[in-house]
């Protein structure tokens, strides 16, 4: 199946600037994955996004989006895109109404019947103009503008931004719903729980480099699941730190943090054969994954 | 792109009417002065000839003796020349830099260039919607000057009458134009548009209306676009061809300028 989203080696250097905000970034997006890039600020989570969008020029490399490339086919391009930015600014006079329809003229994509299930769906408030309506209610419209017209691809940056919790899952579940269909989502946040729970698989960049990539749904119980073991000496630590049935996370004195390889039978048996005076297990969050990489605070 | 151009002009409504009410109202009260002005012109011209020549070309352009009892030196020297230019030059600059650069300010440019529109038609779309703007408000005004001015005594053929107001409104529209493609141009020519369209409108007017006071402003002077402004040629019959040029190359080179730059410039 061929990738919605294709980026190889995309790098962005700004004008008066020597270090590279995004710097030979290649990942791809298959059709209904849910892709997160996590990272924290001023890492280049906005900087891809911006040259996605083509917003800015790469400086050196390519992205295609359903097989068009983003700079020489970008109208092209943008007939498969739902798109939503970081801080969403709309104008703030018009109605969600005259927004919505302005957009989908411009979008030439008019699928009404689901934009009214959006707009009920998200109890947003079209009617109003953009200024009276809170921050939340500012990106319920947002989001709406971004889903609308039901794209191949969607790029949305901290998408969940203002919404209250209630307003949070019906985001998960239409997005959820959109990946059934096939869209390809990707979602830059800043929510590590978040990610966790909508995406198939995340990216973490770092300094402008894509320095981790990791599945999330599959396998999620064994591949998150960590035993804390106690031993009786120093030794075994040693010895269980090397153990090929397990992945080493950490050690202090006597205290092992692993994960199990293969199946937690396999995992369980294994820890057996060692002196453990005390053992404790716990999940692995996405959270612990992100302070991996970004711990040292380089 | 007619939706492009139909939403900006919907947005601009209440502006428009505003700028518009201003524009007229300007024009009513000083053609409505004519017919008192000119019972006393000989009074009137003893005194603005009388006034420095510097002052006196601020008004006209230039340091010759005025004879404000002439319904086409009156036009000139009281309503296109300075009046209505300097409104719609200050219409002009406001939109020019706006109509591109605000949006690009406060990012809402994103949602338009996130939809499938190429960014030389959204470009396109934006000018023709400032043109329509401007036309809007430097159109009615001239409809109602033309059907005004009879009733004040100005006697002026309907044509010329309509093609020196016409002349005056394309020449300040050009300040507009130059700030919109510069705006739309690079990110470094775009911080400098307000700033070079504003030396131009306003510089410009003072370097010309000042050069015949003293020898070292002459050159400088003909760099300014007013310098060849002269509604008053255009009124007694002439085109004045190096104003013309001036337009041509304005509106040309600016769209040349503006969609080669902004077809590949970063958006900020």
């Amino acid at each position: 199946m061929a990738n919605s989203i294709a980026i190889h080696s995309l790098s962005k250097t700004y004008a008066g600037t020597k270090t590279p905000a995004l710097d030979k970034l290649t990942l791809t997006v298959k059709p209904g994955e849910v892709y997160g890039f996590l990272g924290a600020n001023g890492a280049g989570k906005s900087t891809a996004i911006r040259l996605l969008m083509n917003f800015i020029q790469p400086t050196r490399g390519s992205a295609k989006i359903m097989g068009f490339d983003m700079v020489q086919d970008s109208v092209e391009v943008k007939k498969h895109i739902g798109y939503l930015s970081g801080e969403i600014v709309l104008w703030p006079k018009v109605t969600g109404n005259e927004l919505f329809t302005y957009l989908m003229k411009l979008q030439s994509q008019v699928k009404n019947d689901y934009l009214s299930e959006l707009i009920e769906r998200f109890q947003a408030e079209p009617d109003k103009p953009i200024d009276e309506l809170s921050k939340g209610n500012r990106q319920k419209i947002g989001i709406i503008q971004a889903l609308m017209h039901q794209p191949d691809v969607l790029i949305l940056d901290e998408p969940t931004s203002g919404l209250d919790p209630l307003m949070q899952e019906v985001f998960y579940d239409t997005i959820r719903e959109a990946s059934a269909r096939g869209t390809a989502v990707f979602v830059s946040s800043h929510n590590l729980a978040e990610a966790q729970r909508m995406c198939d698989r995340v990216g973490i960049i770092k300094h402008g480099r894509l320095i981790h990539e990791q599945a999330i749904k599959s396998d999620q119980s064994l591949r998150l699941t960590t035993f804390r073991v106690t031993l009786s000496n120093s030794q075994d630590g040693d010895t269980l730190a090397k153990d090929t049935h397990f992945k080493f996370i950490s050690r202090k004195g006597t205290t092992v943090v692993v994960q199990p390889k293969k199946s937690l039978a396999q995992a369980l048996a294994a820890l057996g054969t060692y002196p453990v005076t005390g053992i404790s297990t716990q999940q692995l969050a996405l959270e612990d994954e992100f302070l991996e990489y970004y711990g040292d605070g380089a | 792109m007619n939706t492009i151009v139909l939403w900006e002009l919907k947005r601009r409504r209440t502006a428009l009417v505003w700028w518009t009410i201003g524009s007229i109202v300007m024009m009513v009260t000083i053609i409505a002065l004519y017919p008192s002005i000119r019972d006393q012109a000989a009074q009137m011209n003893q005194v603005i000839n009388q006034l420095p020549p510097e002052l006196r070309g601020l008004k006209t352009g230039g340091s010759g003796t005025v004879d404000v009892g002439n319904p086409l030196e009156f036009l000139n020297s009281q309503l296109l020349y300075a009046t209505m230019s300097m409104i719609w030059v200050i219409l002009a600059i406001t939109r020019g830099s706006n109509i591109l650069g605000r949006e690009e300010q406060t990012r809402t440019l994103e949602l338009l260039l996130a939809r499938p529109v190429s960014r030389t038609r959204l470009l396109t779309a934006k000018a023709l919607a400032l043109l329509l703007e401007f036309c809007v408000v430097s159109g009615i005004t001239l409809v109602l000057l033309l059907c005004l001015a009879p009733l004040f005594d100005l006697h002026v053929a309907t044509g010329t009458l309509a093609l020196a107001t016409i002349y005056t409104a394309l020449f300040s529209l050009s300040f507009g134009y130059i700030a919109f493609a510069l705006q739309a141009a690079s990110a470094m020519t775009k911080r400098a548009a307000t700033v070079a369209a504003v030396a131009l409108g306003f510089g410009g007017y003072i370097l010309a209306s000042l050069s015949s006071l003293t020898d070292w402003l002459e050159v400088p002077a003909k760099f300014s676009p007013w310098h060849y402004f002269s509604p008053l040629t255009v009124l007694q019959g002439h085109l004045p061809h190096g104003l013309m040029v001036y337009l041509i190359l304005v509106f040309i080179i600016g769209t040349l300028v503006a969609v080669a730059g902004f077809r590949h410039r970063d958006i900020e």
